[in-house]
């Protein structure tokens, strides 16, 4: 048996309310997480799915205050996922090391970043390095077939 | 089970907090404004209720004094992402039990909402240990717990009404009246004090029928 206790409610805030941004969002409120959209552009939060039961948050990421409006202290998550790198690492970096905040996760388009996320302890997902994955996939399952 | 009111301009907080208090086995409702809140206020009756400030139309701090000055003897809690000193300040002044920043997470409005339930039943099983108090002429005891009521509870009718008991009890009936009146000065339906306000008005007239009746007889 473990000994951690495993939690159900999660403190989540998402930076960048795009489409992944918001489907994540979506999904985590509805799962029974606690979740705050943080972007710059209002009209963002259009895309957020009904079953979003959260807050959002009108703000600039890159701003400090806009992370303590969001109350970064206390996530338990903070997924960085506007679409420029350098944003998403100021903000992990932040997240991470002024804020302690367990579980960063960043998307990032340029594969090369990778490494320079991982230094700081915070995971990746590479939308190219996924479809890569997919696309090999999908071929050896055509070339078996 | 308690019944509560949720005010907030955003559908997803209003559901995020309706399903918070549905959770603890309570029920909610919910509506977009103050102006709503006040007329859904006046149709049934609430056991708590949670307030954004900044709405569209009449805002939290507008409901908050509407409430107050019809007596809406009811627990308030607000929910705010502007928590100013000033705003702090303003919602305690206005009768505000706490006051939550946004975002929160559900478990804080389940903190509110069972502090608000306790102090209900709080305020209950005092008031009946007071009576019995009361009819077992313990009135200084009864008086000491009373005390306690009234620094809590100073928008409550209850207090008051637990004062006239004593009164009655020491058969000073003008002090009774008086808190009978400061009962319904807070709420001008809390029946307890009605029915015994009632009760006076018909001795005084038999009083008063015998006084002429004796009179007549000389």
């Amino acid at each position: 048996m473990s000994a951690k206790k495993k939690k159900n409610n999660w403190y989540v805030i998402i930076i960048g309310c795009g489409r992944l941004g918001s489907k994540t969002a979506g999904n985590l409120s509805n799962a029974g997480h606690s979740v705050v959209v943080l972007d710059n552009n209002p009209d963002s939060f259009d895309h957020l799915p009904p079953e979003f039961t959260g807050f959002t948050i009108t703000g600039n990421a890159t701003e400090i205050e806009s992370l303590k409006k969001a109350k970064i202290s206390q996530a338990d998550v903070v997924l960085a996922f506007t679409n420029k790198d350098n944003i998403n690492y100021m903000v992990s970096q932040v997240a991470k090391e002024a804020y302690n905040a367990p579980h960063v996760i960043a998307r990032i388009y340029d594969p090369e970043n990778k490494e320079l996320f991982s230094q700081i302890d915070v995971e990746t997902i590479v939308p190219m390095e996924l479809a890569e994955t997919a696309l090999n996939k999908t071929f050896s399952e055509i070339s078996e077939g | 089970m308690a019944n509560f009111l949720v005010v907030d301009d955003e559908k997803q907080i209003r559901t995020m907090i309706k399903k918070a208090l549905e959770e603890m086995g309570n029920s909610a409702e919910t509506v977009a404004n103050g102006e709503e809140a006040l007329k859904t206020l006046f149709d049934k009756k609430y056991d708590g209720v949670f307030t954004d400030i900044r709405m569209p139309g009449m805002n939290g701090l507008d409901l908050l004094k509407a409430m107050k000055e019809e007596n809406f003897n009811i627990p308030k809690v607000v929910i705010s992402a502007y928590a100013s000193v000033e705003n702090v300040i303003e919602v305690f002044k206005l009768g505000a039990r706490d006051f939550i920043t946004k975002p929160f997470s559900p478990e804080e409005i389940k903190t509110a909402a069972s502090t608000m339930q306790t102090d209900y039943i709080d305020i209950k099983e005092t008031s009946q240990y007071v009576r019995g108090l009361i009819k077992q002429g313990a009135t200084s005891s009864a008086e000491e717990y009373l005390s306690q009521l009234f620094a809590k509870y100073q928008s409550s009718p209850i207090p008051h009404y637990l004062k006239a008991l004593i009164h009655i009890s020491k058969l000073d009936k003008e002090s009774a009246e008086r808190h009978l009146k400061a009962s319904l000065a807070l709420d001008e339906n809390y029946e307890p004090a009605l029915k015994k306000l009632e009760e006076f008005k018909k001795q005084t007239k038999t009083e008063s029928g015998k006084d002429v009746g004796e009179k007549e007889e000389e």
